[in-house]
């Protein structure tokens, strides 16, 4: 509009008109860099699979390749990564009302999450390593295709509410060889839980109960939530 | 003959003895990371109408390998009346008797779950001779919807020559985010100069994690030579990798 009514004028004064035109070259090229700023943010806001609901202390989301510090009302979209530092926790709410908390020194995420208006069609988050919460909004009749993967697991939801933690450089409570391991604790409903690099079957985690996954082994037979505190050094 | 056919038989059954030591071959190597615990307990302990004793302090455990853990403790002890299953004391009324206790020792984490704790020290105070204990804990079927904990220490004060015991079975009841319940039995037993034969006293116990504090509490209720008796136990635990 502003554009047309410089036209307008400079169509007015003939004498002017050379000057007018480079204005109207300027004023065209400027334009562009707003209107690609408006097509990414549409974009982005089409993408938009949920958004940051929680943050404290320092987390960073890295969205196509830049980092930017995360605040609340942040949208988040499939392909972002949301990274903690040692006191900073992060909560995602999605569009069809799961909720992902991730823990402190923690990095996660959102493979895939495709949403058919506020409906889940299906989610993969990815957690690189820390503590990664899950609450996943149940769909009625209908499979919750809702999973999350660590670097040696994959676990698919049956329920509602679950934990998963990726640990790296400790030595695994069920095998002090190995280094790198996933524990899934259950909450609320199953979880079924697998190693993909492992040929044995999934083992199904219900309420109240984890399962460990060391290394390329399978996971464990679930074990009561705080087993594994109760067995370590200062309990017994 | 013989003796080759001995050696030949010893060469054999190398691979088997190196194989089956795999899992430990880590036993000598430095702990990764290494980790330092400390967990703050204290207790009471009333048995009807004969002594209150109440117990307070912290346990150091520097983890050296993965199997093996330097531990320190340090605690006072109250004796408010009588003569106590753990008084070293025996046989004065007249005050309460205060006095600290002064360990440290190794413990041993041969598998996971289980810890065998060797403990050596000395009262300081009211008490002031030597002690020695052993502690033993060992968590059973870890992976099925009940584990099972048993549990025995035993103790033997040079003060006053008396040998005491606990011992201790409890199942996971029920476990969520929050909090892990434990339900059981046990009870302690005593001995010595100037006990009449071996006192035992036995009830069911209730036990309580709060996870995300890493809180303990228990409680024991029961009955034994002494009559009633009830006990309480709170300890936190803290650590740090290093």
């Amino acid at each position: 509009m502003e554009n047309f009514l410089i036209a307008k004028a400079c169509d007015a004064r003939v004498g002017m008109r050379p000057i007018c035109v480079h204005m109207r070259a300027l004023r065209a090229i400027a334009a562009i860099p707003i209107v690609i700023v408006l097509i990414c943010g549409l974009a982005f806001a089409q993408q938009s699979v949920g958004e940051v609901t929680k943050v404290s202390g320092v987390a960073t989301l890295e969205h196509a390749g830049r980092q930017s510090q995360v605040v609340e009302a942040m949208a988040v979209a499939s392909g972002d990564t949301i990274r903690t530092t040692a006191n900073g926790t992060v909560v995602v709410t999605f569009h069809d009302g799961s909720k992902a908390e991730l823990g402190e020194s923690s990095a996660f995420t959102i493979e895939r999450y495709q949403l058919s208006g506020s409906q889940r069609i299906g989610a993969l988050l990815k957690l690189w390593g820390g503590h990664l919460r899950t609450f996943v909004s149940a769909l009625a009749g209908k499979p919750p295709e809702f999973e999350v993967h660590t670097p040696n697991s994959v676990a698919a939801v049956r329920g509602t509410d679950f934990d998963t933690a990726f640990v790296e450089g400790r030595p695994c409570p069920e095998d002090h060889t190995c280094m790198r391991y996933t524990t899934v604790g259950v909450t609320t409903g199953v979880v079924e839980v697998r190693n993909p690099g492992n040929p044995a079957p999934a083992v199904e985690v219900h309420e109240g109960y984890e399962t460990t996954i060391p290394c390329e082994s399978p996971p464990t037979s679930p074990a009561p939530l705080g087993v594994e505190e109760l067995g370590a050094p200062g309990y017994h | 003959m013989m003796r080759r056919t001995l050696l030949l038989a010893l060469l054999g059954m190398m691979p088997a003895v190196v194989a089956s030591a795999a899992p430990y071959s880590d036993f000598f190597n430095a702990a990764n990371p290494e980790q330092l615990g400390v967990t703050m307990f204290a207790s009471a302990i009333a048995a009807q109408h004969k002594y209150v004793a109440t117990h307070e302090g912290f346990e150091l455990e520097q983890t050296l390998t993965p199997y093996v853990g330097l531990v320190g403790r340090v605690s006072g002890y109250q004796i408010y009346e009588g003569d106590g299953w753990d008084s070293p004391l025996a046989g004065h009324n007249s005050r309460p008797r205060n006095f600290g206790v002064l360990m440290a020792g190794l413990d041993l984490m041969p598998i996971q779950g289980t810890s065998f704790k060797m403990l050596g020290g000395s009262d300081v105070g009211d008490s002031d001779r030597a002690r020695l204990e052993g502690d033993l804990s060992s968590w059973l079927w870890l992976h099925s919807r009940h584990p099972v904990n048993f549990s025995l220490t035993g103790d033997h004060f040079y003060n006053n020559g008396l040998s005491s015991g606990t011992v201790d079975l409890r199942t996971i009841l029920d476990s969520s985010r929050e909090m892990t319940w434990l339900i059981g039995a046990g009870g302690q037993l005593w001995d010595g100069p100037g006990e009449p034969h071996l006192i035992k006293e036995f009830g069911p116990d209730l036990g309580v994690l709060i996870r995300r504090w890493k809180i303990g509490i228990d409680l024991q209720a029961g009955y034994g030579n002494l009559g009633g008796y009830g006990t309480v136990a709170i300890s936190r635990h803290f650590s740090w990798d290093e």
